[in-house]
């Protein structure tokens, strides 16, 4: 299925073949998504309307997550198998997982403000969230920083790899130290601790963004194709 | 491969001591990074000994970090890794030897000069040893990291910003444990399990920057 899917013009036929089907998929639920989140579910009784903004914070803050585990999985084939479209997916998620962890992070002040009463704490979520968000950072600036592009893969790929290491700790750092934000309340040990008036919206917000993620790792991936092809047709001419 | 190992050792050693002064810049740049403190913060001896330990680690991380782009740049622009790797030699042995010097002659100066700066902020000297040994570890395993950044920046524009921007996020568990090292000193708590967790970190950091740092350099010069 890999090696299937591997191949760069095998992919960029299927990528612009399924990207307009899943634009619309992706209109659709966010549309559904933002007015079940924004308007058919109750506000929280201690928190008031303010809890809407988990269902921005939430799914971009798993977002930002997966995404650098992504990289890692991307930068570990292109060590190993030295595959050119693995380095091009890499490359693609690095930015977008980028402004997803800004969003967590922005987003997360927002919500902190009225709630906590602060807009930063540092505590083990918020920090580990923060070293995540300078991962990216300096994923992008080591791949950029070579005269010739293709030098910077595989450091950055080292790079992201060492990096892997954090994830574990933005996971658990809720459940390791006293902390003013929440522990995890959907993938935990125990069940669901969440009403389905607010699970719902949650998973269809997840969702739209997940497709929203796709697309545009996608729509990148083929632009940078596009681009190294042309950049071999002018070194050919 | 120990024989190797003090061979590159030595070597290193020799270049080194051969540029005296590299390490007194270096340390002049630690004693002056401590005197903007006083000058910020106030020199209240109150404030200064309750902040003396985190600003002693501030101090000594920000002076040896712009040194971590140097690590391997100088033996990569003369050719020197590209000739251990002809002669196949494992790259692995030269980065440890290399970290393993480099560290030797930056951290021994910082802890020579080290009670002299405690005095001047404040510290009780009946710390010191305490505190040296948990400097000691700490930066043992920011050389690592350092090593790890400096293979991976080996060519890049503006390496020592790059190296610093790698190397910070890298190192945030040891500067954590080792201030906390600290914060037990001062409140005269157990500073057992916090050297123990600094140990283990060193000792893993030992066997995972090494293979990096080899990868990290075989790469380098290959797709010179």
């Amino acid at each position: 299925m890999f090696n299937y899917l591997a191949n760069p013009t095998r992919f960029r036929k299927i990528a612009i073949f399924i990207l307009p089907f899943l634009e619309v998929i992706c209109l659709l639920s966010l549309g559904y998504g933002l007015y079940l989140a924004l308007l058919a579910s109750p506000p929280d009784y201690q928190q008031g309307d303010a809890v809407r903004i988990m269902y921005v914070h939430v799914p971009s803050a798993w977002l930002a997550l997966s995404s650098y585990l992504l990289l890692g999985i991307c930068s570990f084939f292109f060590l190993i198998w030295r595959h050119p479209l693995a380095e091009i997916a890499a490359r693609s998620i690095a930015p977008i997982g980028t402004g997803f962890a800004a969003l967590t992070l922005i987003t997360g002040s927002f919500w902190g403000k009225p709630i906590w009463g602060v807009w930063w704490v540092w505590d083990g979520r918020l920090t580990s969230m923060l070293v995540l968000f300078f991962f990216f950072i300096g994923y992008i600036s080591l791949s950029n920083a070579f005269d010739r592009s293709e030098r910077g893969a595989r450091p950055a790929a080292i790079l992201a790899l060492v990096g892997c290491i954090n994830l574990p700790i933005v996971k658990f750092s809720v459940d390791w130290w006293h902390t003013l934000h929440q522990p995890a309340s959907i993938m935990r040990s125990g069940g669901i601790s969440i009403d389905t008036a607010m699970l719902w919206p949650l998973l269809t917000l997840f969702f739209s963004f997940q497709i929203f993620f796709i697309i545009i790792v996608l729509t990148r991936m083929l632009t940078l194709l596009n681009e190294l092809k042309h950049f071999k047709q002018i070194s050919r001419s | 491969m120990i024989l190797i190992f003090c061979q590159y050792f030595i070597r290193e050693f020799e270049i080194s001591i051969s540029q005296v002064t590299d390490i007194l810049s270096q340390i002049g740049f630690f004693i002056l990074v401590m005197m903007l403190f006083p000058l910020t913060i106030g020199p209240d001896p109150n404030k200064l000994s309750e902040y003396g330990i985190a600003l002693v680690w501030i101090a000594a991380f920000v002076s040896v970090v712009p040194a971590y782009d140097r690590l391997f740049t100088d033996d990569y622009l003369h050719g020197f890794i590209e000739k251990a790797a002809h002669n196949e030699q494992p790259l692995g042995c030269y980065a440890a030897a290399k970290c393993l010097c480099f560290f030797l002659v930056t951290t021994i100066p910082l802890l020579i000069i080290l009670p002299v700066i405690c005095t001047m902020i404040g510290l009780n000297l009946s710390i010191f040893f305490e505190l040296a040994i948990s400097l000691l570890l700490g930066l043992f395993g920011m050389t690592l990291l350092g090593g790890i950044a400096s293979g991976l920046v080996l060519g890049a524009r503006r390496a020592a910003i790059l190296a610093a921007v790698l190397v910070l996020p890298l190192s945030l568990p040891i500067i954590i444990f080792g201030c906390m090292t600290g914060i037990a000193l001062i409140e005269t708590t157990p500073i057992k399990p916090y050297i123990s967790i600094m140990i283990a970190m060193d000792l893993s950091l030992i066997v995972l920057a090494i293979p990096i740092m080899q990868l990290s350099l075989k790469n380098a010069i290959e797709n010179n």
